[in-house]
């Protein structure tokens, strides 16, 4: 797995996320059902900071794909010396999954903090990998 | 002495369920965790047996489409699926697709 697919995974998992909780809130109010998944504190919420976090990283790419094609190289240039074209998938897409890492963790184990370590650990194990997937792609393999 | 109160048998099959889930309250759950294991385990086992290794992210994603589709019939009527166990079925199945998306090895879909 490099870079390409790590943001590829979390961007697909964060639309998945979207897609499930749309289809269940449709489904609710197409038919009226009795038990209603609007009815849930948690889940629309979910849902919107979700979209949200999805529209900041695809403010952030469009950004920084733009000033990447305005870019030149002159000779003896240091190429991508801040890296920010490939700093800014990552940080941005994160979020999505901490979003729907803290749904799904309050709906299976509680809202006590005992288990908060669990989420906790996830997401900067995450942000790890993501660290050292930019770095591979920066700047080659890291030691 | 009966586990639990009979439930009338002659004002439908909806309103047998009910009853039934009225007086035992974890039928549903574990009606639902039934199907998430046929599916799962079925499914890796099957797998296994005609490739060598199991793809368990996908077939744990297929298990977890699986409930919510027959959970989501549940909720014309109340009584038969509580609010809290659909919550969990689709917290499950959204971390089956971080599971699926995030896995490293090459799978079926």
């Amino acid at each position: 797995m490099g870079e390409i697919k790590f943001i590829v995974g979390l961007t697909f998992a964060a639309l998945f996320t979207i897609a499930i909780i749309a289809y269940v809130l449709n489904f609710g109010a197409d038919n009226q059902v009795a038990i209603n998944l609007a009815d849930d504190p948690d889940l629309s919420p979910t849902k919107t900071n979700t979209e949200s976090d999805l529209t900041t990283f695809t403010t952030s790419i469009n950004s920084s794909s733009g000033g990447f094609f305005k870019s030149d190289v002159e000779s003896g240039d240091e190429l991508l010396r801040g890296g920010a074209q490939f700093k800014t998938g990552p940080k941005e897409i994160i979020g999505t999954t901490k979003t729907a890492a803290s749904l799904g963790f309050s709906k299976i184990f509680g809202s006590d903090n005992q288990f908060g370590i669990i989420l906790t650990t996830f997401i900067s194990l995450l942000i790890f990998i993501a660290i050292l997937y930019v770095w591979k792609s920066w700047r080659g393999n890291p030691d | 002495m009966p586990l639990y109160t009979a439930p009338n048998l002659t004002e439908g099959m909806d309103e047998a369920l009910i009853g039934t889930v009225a007086a035992v309250p974890e039928f549903t759950p574990f009606f639902l965790l039934f199907v998430f294991s046929i599916v799962l385990i079925g499914g890796i086992v099957r797998q296994k047996t005609r490739s060598g290794s199991p793809d368990v992210p996908m077939w744990f994603s297929i298990a977890s489409l699986t409930t919510l589709a027959i959970a989501m019939p549940l909720t014309f009527t109340s009584g038969l699926l509580q609010l809290e166990t659909l919550a969990i079925v689709i917290a499950i199945t959204i971390i089956s697709g971080f599971w699926l998306f995030l896995d490293r090895n090459r799978n079926e879909v």
